[in-house]
């Protein structure tokens, strides 16, 4: 059976989840692997529809990731109308479009019945703030525990409705994501044994201050 | 250990039927036990809470992280060639097909298409890696069922013969860094 496109599927699970809001979010890129912006209020429900649908049976879930979305600014050049020196002219102007950033969770879903697939869906985050939000499709897909776990790990979503979301990588008193984009990690000053050149200079700063010197390397010894 | 996971659900606890003569002082109770990090069964570090009713485990809890080589990050400061090499040590006994995986992904990312030459070489040396693969499981799981050393030898007498056609092909015996076309 021929998976339908992303328009039909979109179409007809907005038809079913009644209130639905459902993007596509298009990759004009070399794979043309365009995907499904569900919104989280409706997420458990659409998910249920691509799982028990019988034209779809998504009932694999192969793969969970998370994806940092840094704030970031679309310029665009648009051409207006403007009076210059009392004479109308086509002048380019740019526009800058402010995106905040935020967090996103993407799943890619086959189907084993069907053997079909790739549907790729994804949730998006309100903001990046440490306690980002988004409803776990454990439920749905019993494959996403520790993914989502591994997505909580990395990036910091924190998902409503998991059984058990742990760190499941980093050690339990890890504070920052490593995952995301502004993620620096420590001043690693140590990996060398016997430190030179610019490790030196690193380690030097955390080296603890010499004592000050308490005179007795003035003492000479008596003749 | 044999031990059999039956359920990852916590079961509803049912008094086993024990002959008069075997009387467990733990019965009905279960045992924690914190099995691993290092465990000769596990093939590197990794760590279960199972929970035991006898040898039967009612509950068990992976613990990953112990060996966690942080690909991705990585990933991100380097190039997409450079990341190749890293792919071959995701299973250190499937190398070939491991990257093969990568190339595709990076070549769909990329809109790359290789000629057909390329596509024969990849599938005979993922078929070679197969082989090699499977006579390695073989042999190590007759040696983790107790038949030690004997089976694991022949079956990485085989490997080498495999390997002997491979080199034809990469440059390294067991890590293959082969799917990059060198600049």
């Amino acid at each position: 059976m021929t998976l339908e496109s992303l328009e039909q599927i979109k179409g007809r699970a907005q038809a079913a989840v009644p209130g639905a809001k459902i993007d596509i979010i298009p990759n004009t890129g070399p794979s043309q692997q365009s995907s499904l912006l569900i919104d989280n209020e409706h997420a458990l429900a659409v998910a249920r529809f691509l799982r028990i649908d019988p034209a779809l049976q998504l009932d694999f879930c192969s793969n969970v990731t998370g994806v940092d979305w840094l704030e970031r600014t679309l310029k665009k050049k648009v051409k207006v109308k403007k009076v210059v020196d009392g004479e109308e002219r086509e002048v380019d102007e740019t526009t800058e479009e402010k995106i905040p950033g935020y967090l996103e969770a993407v799943y890619h879903l086959y189907s084993m019945t069907h053997k079909h697939g790739l549907v790729v869906i994804r949730m998006r985050t309100a903001d990046r703030a440490d306690d980002a939000r988004l409803p776990s499709l454990n439920s749905i897909w019993r494959s996403a525990e520790f993914q989502e776990r591994e997505i909580f790990d990395l990036y910091g979503i924190r998902f409503d409705g998991h059984p058990d979301l742990r760190r499941i990588l980093m050690w339990d008193e890890f504070q920052d994501y490593p995952m995301r984009k502004d993620y620096r990690e420590p001043d690693d000053y140590e990996y060398e044994p016997t430190p030179h050149d610019a490790v030196l200079a690193r380690a030097r700063e955390h080296y603890a201050p010499r004592p000050h010197l308490d005179g007795a390397e003035n003492i000479t010894p008596q003749q | 250990m044999s031990a059999t996971i039956q359920t990852l659900a916590p079961a509803a606890e049912q008094p086993r039927q024990l002959p008069p003569q075997m009387t467990s002082r733990l019965e009905g109770e279960l045992l924690e036990v914190s099995m691993g990090p290092q465990h000769p069964s596990t093939h590197g570090v990794f760590r279960m809470n199972v929970a035991l009713e006898g040898e039967i485990v009612r509950r068990l809890k992976p613990v990953f992280g112990y060996l966690h080589r942080n690909h991705e990050k990585i990933g991100e400061n380097t190039s997409y060639l450079g990341s190749m090499p890293y792919t071959d040590r995701l299973d250190y006994f499937c190398s070939m097909t491991n990257n093969w995986a990568y190339a595709l992904s990076v070549e769909k990312l990329a809109g790359i298409e290789v000629p057909e030459r390329a596509e024969y070489l990849r599938v005979i040396l993922a078929e070679l890696t197969r082989l090699q693969n499977h006579a390695s499981l073989l042999g190590f799981l007759l040696s983790d069922m107790g038949a030690w050393g004997t089976p694991l030898m022949y079956a990485f007498r085989e490997r080498e013969k495999i390997f002997r056609v491979a080199i034809w092909f990469a440059h390294d015996v067991r890590l293959h860094a082969f799917r990059r076309m060198p600049s």
